[in-house]
């Protein structure tokens, strides 16, 4: 115990775990930049340390990038990663009401307890839960995604229809490029750029970024309510006591799907916003500023940094394409991962345990001391806001792939978004479908594939049928309860447009 | 709302009748598997199917709403064509040219002019002036030096920089 | 047949040029230079960033700038199965500031897709690295050797084999492999390596056929068991695992290489120039350091042995191509 606390307090091991967390908030809040980049282009910089600080540096990247993603979400209705596109559905209406304070603050303590909680679980069963990992293939990945789609109903506001629609555009969307199953390239009309399919990010900085900007620019000279001073940081007691079991529950959810291959942060904030809406008393409020709806979606994101370790540590699996580059950094410091990691070089993994809940409670620092400096966006005129968020996004989009069609893929977005808007579509259910569309429709078919054309492959496998029925509820269930609605409100002779 | 909406569901349909059409010559599957084209035919039915509801549902609830309803509603659709807007599709055109402008002149040189113009455009109040210039100056410095020095990003370079 | 003698011959080409390759670095003292003819020398990398090509030239570049003495950025243009890339490294100004990193597969993009540049839109300039497949079960599959394998695979038609990708390089060596042994497989595209080994590790497939790298950790983590290396040598870390060679086995001559290319009137001093830098990197005790840490090998080709590789590579997935129906489709 008393090594690895002398391992952690080393000064060079503190500081890069600070500046990989300063590192990832700042590329999690920027639109256009992720974890992903972050990692990526760090990680040559860590060959020349020592194993610790190096690992831990990348860490910090992550469990940061994930955090810092909900400030832009919940300050000026732009998510800065894919996962806090849940975020937003929330944090920006309790923004508006002028609690800008009140919506970081619960976003700050939510990603530092979905964090932690992630962590007290892979560090006390990690080896037992890794091979959760092993049992998740082509069927149950289809099923999750399947599962993860029937969202779009409960994510998609006042209007169900319109929500569908959007989803299922979007899923049309995702199907652009060429098709892993039988490399035929789909709907590209010629072009090579759209061989890889419509680049995601792009995608959703267009749809909600610019297209904020341009909603913006229609009252740009009404400014937002000022937000109310708050001396304290942290969340009121009142809001803990209400955010503190969502947290638990977002942060398990994440957890565990972040120990999926292949599945995220992005995936897993939608899923515990989609059951903390099932389980409260008043789903009918969600989507206009409540507490608990901007903690599951942070604390579920931020669960998925220890979930994603869990194979990477113990197996050698990694959980998403951070912790694919993290497999490269580990074996370049002599630490192949696998069961005998845990024998051999255990001093090593334990410092990694503790520098990953340290990175956790970097992010809460640093949540909570920059509060007020975050808080200031919004104070900034519009006018001089929106330019410089459109050269960012501009910057942003090119720098994913150093593409210049990706750029004006964002463009056509922004402008698609603005009318999409203006129609009542909501945007969420669009961004969902585009992570999702592709994973269900390649896997079900890759499932095929290895069953040989059998469907009972889907219901033999308990994992696989159990997120079938679950997702087959979930969409079943609103669309009878919607009619239902509809017949009443027809009987009644309601009027409501 | 209901227009917009009503021309959002056309165009969907439009859409999706065009993609049902082209999935039609795809491949068929092997292996067992269902082809290329089957799943994407399949949501083409369902966004065909979802747009005929919209459009019929909203016309339904735009028949029973009151004249008030009925006006809030039209003035949605009637502010994007009006003089209020203009302001929206001036910036919507700016974007486009500045994002043109990055692949033509050059990044440092549009984003300091397009931020600089649309200051300029919006009418930033006097306290500020000093930041119309510093403003943009700053921002496209500092991306700059972000993008090119640490994350070795090469912004694209037309005949000025 | 034919094949084999040539694939033999190769391998024996390979092997004989890393030597080579060896006792020329020996040899020849490279001074870095400072007459590069461009100003600076930008290296596209069409596969995805973070990846091993991206980490491994991330890896040179500090040592290759040193000797060309411009600045270097290395560029990931992903996406596409690497066509975004290829196509945008083709139409790079050809004045020895812009080169392409050269991997396995631009070699299938034109079979499998409407994709219209080949290798030859490109000048060869050396290779640095290639890895090589292996045949992978999961640990309690009731077969421990190759023969039994093949046996219990001509025995029992369909027998499924996870790739990392359509018409990507495994893929083509899991055809080959089948169609050599004579078995029918059924090939179950994965994207990626690691899915295609946790998919087999599962028991999900019966067996995977992507890069010892790759199955590493699963093998070492005893979840996977490899009974078949398609290197041209046995495998330092799994010496008791047999040579595809040595079983008389086709499909040595499948390989994932790691090169540069040039766009295609690149100035030859310019390719002699980065050739150079390449050796001078590889033969840094830092960079040694690193490849032997991750596991790659150094596989060093000149131009010559380079273009000889891609030919050959090119003729057997145009082959398996055609006989897989991966032919030339589009919308």
């Amino acid at each position: 115990m008393l090594d690895i606390i002398s391992n952690l307090f080393q000064p060079a091991v503190l500081l890069s775990t600070l500046g990989g967390v300063v590192m990832g908030i700042a590329f999690g809040a920027m639109p256009g930049l992720t974890s992903t980049m972050g990692v990526c282009l760090l990680m040559p910089l860590t060959f020349g340390m020592d194993a610790a600080p190096g690992l831990l540096m990348l860490i910090g990247i992550f469990c940061g990038a994930l955090y810092g993603g909900s400030i832009t979400a919940c300050l000026i209705n732009t998510p800065g990663t894919p996962s806090a596109a849940a975020t937003v559905l929330d944090g920006y209406p309790m923004t508006l009401r002028g609690e800008a304070g009140r919506a970081l603050g619960i976003s700050t303590v939510s990603s530092f307890g979905g964090g932690i909680i992630s962590g007290v679980i892979m560090i006390l069963i990690a080896q037992r839960l890794a091979m959760i990992s092993l049992r998740f293939s082509a069927p149950e990945t289809f099923a999750l995604a399947f599962f993860g789609l029937s969202i779009i109903a409960s994510i998609s506001g006042k209007n169900l229809v319109k929500g569908l629609m959007a989803g299922c555009m979007g899923i049309l969307l995702s199907m652009i490029g060429i098709d892993n199953i039988t490399a035929f390239s789909r709907f590209n009309f010629g072009s090579v750029f759209l061989m890889k399919g419509l680049s995601f990010i792009p995608v959703l900085v267009g749809l909600f970024a610019l297209s904020q900007c341009f909603i913006t620019c229609e009252e740009l000279y009404v400014e937002r309510p000022k937000p109310k001073k708050t001396r304290n940081p942290i969340p009121s007691k009142a809001d803990l006591k209400r955010i503190i079991p969502t947290i638990i529950r977002g942060g398990l959810t994440g957890t565990f799907i972040g120990i999926i291959p292949g599945a995220g942060g992005d995936i897993s904030a939608f899923i515990s916003y989609d059951m903390e809406r099932r389980f409260s008393k008043h789903p009918e409020k969600f989507g206009t500023g409540l507490p608990e709806a901007i903690a599951a979606p942070e604390s579920s994101n931020n669960g998925t940094t220890g979930g994603a370790l869990i194979p990477l540590l113990t197996l050698g699996i990694p959980g998403d394409a951070n912790t694919a580059i993290m497999l490269g950094a580990l074996q370049m410091h002599n630490m192949t991962p696998g069961p005998s990691l845990f024998l051999t070089k255990l001093a090593d993994v334990h410092t990694i345990f503790a520098g990953f809940m340290l990175a956790n409670v970097f992010v809460l620092a640093l949540g909570l001391l920059g509060q007020g400096m975050f808080v200031k966006i919004v104070s900034i005129p519009k006018r001089i806001l929106v330019p410089v968020i459109m050269v960012m996004c501009a910057v942003g989009s090119f720098s994913i792939n150093n593409n210049f069609a990706d750029v004006l893929v964002m463009f056509i977005a922004g402008v698609v978004g603005y009318f999409l808007t203006k129609g009542g579509f909501p945007l969420s259910p669009i961004v969902l479908a585009l992570i999702l569309g592709q994973m269900c429709e390649g896997n079900f078919r890759r499932s095929l594939v290895m069953s040989k054309g059998s469907y009972a492959i889907f219901f033999q496998r308990p994992i696989c049928a159990m997120f079938l029925i679950l997702g087959t509820a979930a969409i079943i269930w609103p669309l009878v309860k919607g009619v239902r609605g509809y017949f009443k409100e027809q009987k009644g002779g309601g009027a409501a447009a | 709302m209901k227009i917009i909406s009503d021309v959002i569901s056309l165009i969907f349909i439009a859409i999706a009748a065009t993609f049902f059409g082209i999935a039609g010559g795809f491949p068929e599957g092997s292996d067992g598997a269902t082809g290329p084209g089957w799943f994407p035919r399949i949501m083409c039915v369902i966004i065909i199917v979802l747009s005929v509801i919209n459009l019929v549902t909203t016309h339904l609830r735009y028949r029973v709403s009151t004249d008030e309803e009925k006006e809030a509603d039209r003035a949605v659709a009637r502010r994007l064509v009006s003089k209020d807007n203009t302001i929206v599709w001036v910036s919507v055109v700016a974007t486009l040219l500045y994002m043109i402008g990055i692949e033509r002149i050059g990044f440092v040189v549009s984003s300091i002019a397009y931020m600089l113009i649309m200051s300029l455009y919006y009418k930033v109040p006097k306290i500020t002036k000093v930041g119309t210039v510093v403003i943009p100056l700053a921002v496209t410095g500092v991306l700059y030096y972000v993008f090119t020095n640490l994350l070795h990003v090469v912004l694209p370079r037309g005949i000025l920089i | 047949m034919k094949k084999r003698i040539f694939g033999t011959f190769l391998a024996a080409v390979m092997v004989f040029s890393t030597i080579a390759a060896g006792a020329v670095m020996a040899d020849e003292e490279l001074t870095p230079i400072d007459n590069y003819p461009a100003k600076s020398l930008q290296i596209t990398v069409p596969p995805s960033a973070g990846g091993g090509t991206d980490v491994l030239i991330r890896a040179l570049t500090p040592k290759m700038e040193e000797y060309l003495g411009v600045p270097i950025t290395v560029v990931n243009k992903s996406g596409g199965g690497c066509a975004i890339g290829y196509a945008a490294g083709a139409e790079d100004p050809a004045d020895g500031s812009c080169i392409t990193a050269g991997v396995a597969e631009l070699l299938g993009l034109p079979y499998t897709t409407s994709f219209e540049y080949t290798y030859h839109d490109f000048v060869p300039i050396c290779n640095f690295n290639s890895c090589y497949g292996t045949i992978c079960v999961p640990k309690n599959a009731p077969y421990d050797t190759i023969e039994d394998f093949v046996k219990y695979m001509q025995e029992n038609p369909g027998t499924r084999f996870a790739n990392s990708g359509i018409g990507g390089p495994w893929h083509i060596l899991a055809a080959e492999f089948a169609e050599d042994i004579g078995a029918e497989v059924v090939h179950v595209p994965c994207d990626g390596g690691g899915p295609a080994a946790t998919a087999c590790a599962g028991g999900n497939v019966e067996a995977v056929n992507v890069s010892d790298a790759e199955v590493k950790t699963f093998v070492d983590s005893d979840l996977l068991k490899m009974l078949l290396t398609f290197s041209p040598e046995r495998l330092a870390q799994y010496p008791d695992v047999p040579t595809a060679n040595e079983k008389g086995i086709r499909g040595a001559d499948v390989v994932v290489f790691r090169g540069f290319l040039g766009p295609k009137d690149m100035p030859q001093e310019a390719v002699d120039a980065v050739d150079a830098a390449t050796r001078y990197a590889l033969a840094d005790p830092g960079v040694q350091e690193f490849m032997a840490a991750n596991g790659f090998t150094n596989n060093y080709m000149n131009a010559e042995d380079y273009l000889k590789m891609l030919d050959e590579m090119d003729a057997v997935i145009a082959d398996q191509c055609e006989k897989l129906g991966l032919g030339n489709q589009d919308a």
